[in-house]
């Protein structure tokens, strides 16, 4: 039998505007370079502090999707989890970066609820549900603005 | 093999392909590298009683590769990344991984070059698992 999923949706409408607590972390040049192994990343750029101290940047510099360690810790408060579709997956990203994030930098993040919507797949409903997280630096500059988009199925 | 500068590319230039090998303890390594603990990643019992062939792949781990094809053609001293989409369109599992994309635009704006890309990432079976719009800045 097919959920109906309107009186989930109409409760997580609801959450929009909703915002997490802000998290802030240090970022060092340790957890840069072994983020970067990780994705199997070994340019100095990324990981060699005398290198990176020639380049336009002046200090190593985070690889581009560095900037998803944060929907773990922004996103879990966030998400309704009330429906009954049991599975789920990582749908959409979408990002505006407005300057990489450096070793030493000091990174705040602060998650909104941004949007819920269902659509019909080809096994089911899918559940979408949005977050926008805005990330800044110690100098409240605004480093990027991410938008992550979780789909949830039976 | 890299642009020197954003310059340099041309409309309809396909990047040269990214290709790499993901297994468990890729992922088990990224998970820690990243925070994510999410059991998709490494709780394999589950997700077979959950109906998937294996654990999936980090979503963000997929796209961290089609960032380093695009990077090593435009690498990080000549480019900005600006922005991107990454639609996830079916999950991926541990195996080989192939991303590769093309110069869609070339436009300038305000003074700088922009490059506007396709990306696409594929599995061992030849299948897309996920593709990306990308928008490069010149330094």
């Amino acid at each position: 039998m097919a959920v109906d999923l309107a009186p989930h949706l109409e409760r997580m409408k609801k959450r929009i505007g909703l915002t997490s607590a802000p998290v802030t972390r240090r970022i060092e040049l340790g957890e840069i370079v072994k983020f970067a192994h990780s994705i199997g990343e070994t340019r100095p750029i990324y990981t060699d502090e005398d290198y990176a101290k020639t380049t336009r940047f002046g200090a190593v510099i985070a690889p581009p999707t560095f900037v998803s360690i944060f929907p773990p810790l922004l996103m879990s408060d966030l998400l309704d989890r009330q429906h009954p579709l049991g599975r789920f997956l990582h749908s959409d990203d979408v990002v505006e970066n407005d300057r990489p994030i450096c070793a030493g930098d000091v990174i705040t993040g602060v998650g909104r609820y941004a949007d819920a919507y269902v659509r019909q797949g080809r096994a089911g409903a899918l559940l979408f549900q949005a977050a926008d997280l805005t990330l800044t630096n110690q100098r409240d500059e605004r480093v990027a603005l991410v938008r992550v988009v979780s789909v949830s199925f039976e | 093999m890299a642009i020197r500068n954003l310059a340099e590319a041309q409309e309809g230039q396909e990047i040269p392909v990214l290709a790499t090998e993901v297994d468990r303890l890729t992922l088990v390594k990224y998970a820690g590298a990243s925070d994510d603990y999410t059991y998709v990643h490494w709780d394999h019992p589950r997700m077979i009683a959950d109906g998937f062939p294996d654990v999936v792949t980090h979503g963000w781990l997929t796209f961290a590769y089609m960032c380093r094809a695009v990077t090593e053609w435009a690498p990080a001293e000549v480019a900005d990344i600006r922005s991107y989409a990454v639609r996830y369109r079916k999950p991926t599992y541990p195996g080989p991984v192939t991303c590769g994309g093309r110069v869609v635009r070339r436009r300038h704006e305000a003074g700088t070059d922009l490059v506007d890309l396709e990306l696409w990432s594929k599995d061992g079976d030849g299948q897309t698992t996920t593709t990306a719009t990308m928008t490069l800045a010149g330094a």
